[in-house]
């Protein structure tokens, strides 16, 4: 009688168990480090970036009367904007070319997956030398002589554009493997009842594609949220502030101006406005999707 | 009115493969057209060169007199039902029905009439806001035809459409598409490698091997009057029985007898190791005709074309063991080895034979076909 009792407690702890390496790795690389924001966020810190006073939400107050900080939002809104449009339909079109097999689709399947594979600093660097203004390569080809990336007209495009083509590559791959689950035979079937290609890839390519579309979308959005490398290298949130991305502004707040407390207050508001847009997306899906 | 045209159709695959040969048919208005063979044999690839979905290699296609071969699938304005339905997925029955409607811009209420009267011909009135991964395989084969039919198409194509099927629902299937084809009156071409679903539905049939057209003809005279050896084991069910044999005449007979004249003058037997079966009347004269004496042809007899028992018309003998024994309601079919051959006979269910029973067979000559044993030509063939 002992014995069984025993042993099922013993059951019931050793799956626990399992989870302990996942859960320390968790908690000192995740964990912690979230906790330690939200933290920092309410107090105002040293150069060193240790607590010192504790302010309550003034960091917050603060923020939310700053205009540079609603510039950063709204920047930051255009510009993911732009990304995810940009990386999606990139990704969809490559997909699209490569989705029938033609002599040479090893070498362009490659090209378009590339991006995925390059650092986002390293095509910052490139494209800062093609954007030059007096040697870049753009500005011959367009027989132009604009400052791409020091005009505020320009800039945030310009980022916003090379980062659509880095995140394109792993849209190319979600949607290779969409449109290679779709059956070819239905367009074959479309063709025989008379739709054009318009009509396939409305009422065949999109609707197929939709379960694996709204995952990318996510994927997408988050992404973008996140740029940084691309902004530090090519444009330092200039000019003026035009490409003032929150990511870039923590950064600047934490590292340039040692406010650690309004950096963590930011990274705290990104991660809320991740989260809820996630959480709104999951809610139209689970409504709206169906398949 | 429909009318197609195939002129000297060839189709070669990019790796060479030649698929159809020198294919040349004219389909006429309401015919119920069949391509027959077995798989492989180059029906689907001239079925999608008659839909657009293939390049045609060489050769012309014509619909209504006009030059089809580079028009586009969506221009050919022919329907087709794939032998994996090819339903949407995403859509429901309805706009799977309503599809080729819709996208050459129909009024709704247009479209929603002739969806109605499809779905009621087809019975599928209550599965319309359905999915078709929810419909059973009888379900999606009817949303499949419901989608072919509802444009009123000049031709209905259709690859195997009941093979995905299980063997009932394939036989009541079988008849509801030979009355729709009699409501409608379109012209159907029908691609299908079961001989039993060709000969029951075509008013027409193609019958191909490898490519090449073998025979075209109404069912009836297919089977009874097959062009080659082929075409003879391929329609009918159980197998026409085939039997290697040397035609031999009164004298060489004589000669292999050494002397011993048991048969009267000028008469002619099919000869097997020690059976002898007598020729006579039409096939005889033939066979004298085309100057056979002495060589090897192979004999092909019908199932219901040997008998149990003797009667006015089976006269000639040869004795078999039974070795299997198949009742299917009003007949019998009898299998029998005789050497080491197995061939089948059809005869009445009152028939008492067993397995293990040896027995005689009597053998209906005049409704023999002979084939030359090197070319497989149906000597018979008129
Ligand atoms: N795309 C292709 N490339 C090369 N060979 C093919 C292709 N499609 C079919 N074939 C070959 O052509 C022949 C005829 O095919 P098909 O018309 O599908 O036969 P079936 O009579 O069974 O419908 C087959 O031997 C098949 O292997
Ligand atoms: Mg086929």
């Amino acid at each position: 009688m002992k014995k069984e009792k025993s042993n099922i407690k013993k059951m019931r702890i050793e799956p626990y168990m399992f989870l302990i390496p996942s859960f320390l790795v968790f908690g000192v690389f995740l964990f912690f480090p979230f906790f330690k924001t939200i933290y920092l966020s309410l107090y105002k810190t040293n150069k060193m970036g240790q607590a010192k006073l504790f302010v309550g939400l003034d960091n917050y107050t603060t923020l939310f009367k700053s205009a540079s900080f609603y510039n950063s939002l709204l920047v930051t809104l255009i510009f993911v904007a732009i990304v995810v449009i940009g990386s999606m339909a990139l990704g969809l079109v490559t997909a699209m070319l490569c989705n029938k097999t033609f002599p040479g689709i090893r070498f362009f399947s490659t090209a378009f997956a590339l991006p995925m594979a390059i650092a986002s600093s390293s095509a910052a660097m490139i494209f800062k030398i093609m954007l030059h203004p007096s040697v870049g390569i753009i500005n011959k080809l367009l027989g132009t002589s604009i400052n791409w990336v020091h005009d505020p007209k320009y800039a945030l495009v310009c980022v916003a554009l090379l980062t659509a083509w880095l995140n394109s590559g792993i849209n190319f791959l979600y949607f290779s493997a969409g449109l290679s689950n779709i059956d070819e035979t239905i367009y074959e079937r479309a063709s025989v009842d008379g739709a054009n290609g318009v009509q396939q890839f409305f009422r065949l390519t999109l609707p197929g594609l939709a379960p694996i579309m709204f995952y990318t979308l996510v994927v997408n959005i988050i992404q973008a949220f996140q740029s940084f490398g691309q902004v530090k290298i090519l444009t330092e949130g200039g000019p003026g502030e035009s490409t003032n991305l929150i990511v870039y502004s923590i950064y600047r707040d934490a590292f340039f101006n040692y406010r650690f407390g309004s950096a963590a207050a930011q990274s705290v508001i990104l991660f809320i406005i991740i989260m809820v847009l996630t959480l709104v997306m999951f809610r139209i899906e689970r409504k709206g999707v169906k398949y | 009115m429909s009318e197609l045209v195939l002129k000297n159709i060839c189709k070669e695959y990019e790796n060479g493969f030649k698929a159809v040969d020198n294919f040349s048919l004219e389909i006429k208005d309401k015919e119920f057209l069949i391509f027959v063979g077995p798989s492989g044999c180059g029906k689907s690839t001239t079925l999608r060169m008659i839909a657009g979905l293939e390049e045609i290699t060489t050769g012309e296609l014509w619909i209504d007199n006009q030059f089809a071969n580079y028009l586009d699938s969506q221009e050919r304005e022919l329907s087709m039902v794939f032998q994996s339905y090819a339903l949407y997925p995403n859509m429901t029955v309805y706009d799977n029905i309503a599809f080729s409607l819709q996208v050459r811009k129909l009024g709704k209420q247009e479209i929603d009439k002739r969806v109605q009267e499809v779905a009621r011909l087809l019975g599928l009135e209550k599965l319309l806001q359905q999915r078709p991964k929810d419909l059973s395989g009888g379900q999606r084969q009817r949303v499949a035809i419901g989608n072919a039919i509802i444009r009123e198409p000049k031709v209905l194509l259709m690859d195997e459409p009941l093979s995905n099927l299980d063997a009932k629902l394939r036989g009541q299937m079988r008849v509801e598409l030979a009355e729709l084809h009699k409501r409608l009156g379109n012209t159907i071409i029908y691609v299908t490698h079961d001989q039993t679903e060709a000969m029951t539905l075509g008013t027409r049939i193609v019958v191909m091997k490898d490519g090449i057209i073998q025979q075209i003809d109404a069912p009836k005279n297919l089977y009874e009057n097959p062009i080659n050896l082929f075409v003879a084991g391929f329609i009918g069910f159980p197998m026409m029985n085939m039997i290697k044999a040397r035609i031999m005449i009164h004298e060489e007979m004589a000669y292999s007898q050494r002397g011993r004249s048991a048969y009267a003058e000028n008469e002619m037997f099919y000869v097997f190791e020690k059976n002898r079966i007598q020729v006579t009347g039409y096939v005889k004269e033939v066979l004298l005709e085309k100057d056979y004496r002495g060589q090897d042809v192979i004999i092909g007899i019908r199932p219901e074309h040997i008998s149990d028992r003797p009667t006015m018309n089976a006269t000639q003998r040869i004795t078999g063991e039974v070795i299997g024994r198949e009742l299917l309601g009003s007949e019998i079919i009898l299998y029998f080895s005789i050497l080491d051959m197995q061939l089948s006979a059809r005869v009445e269910a009152t028939s008492t034979a067993q397995v293990g029973d040896k027995m005689d067979f009597f053998l209906e000559t005049d409704h023999f076909c002979v084939f030359d044993e090197k070319t497989e030509e149906n000597l018979m063939y008129h």
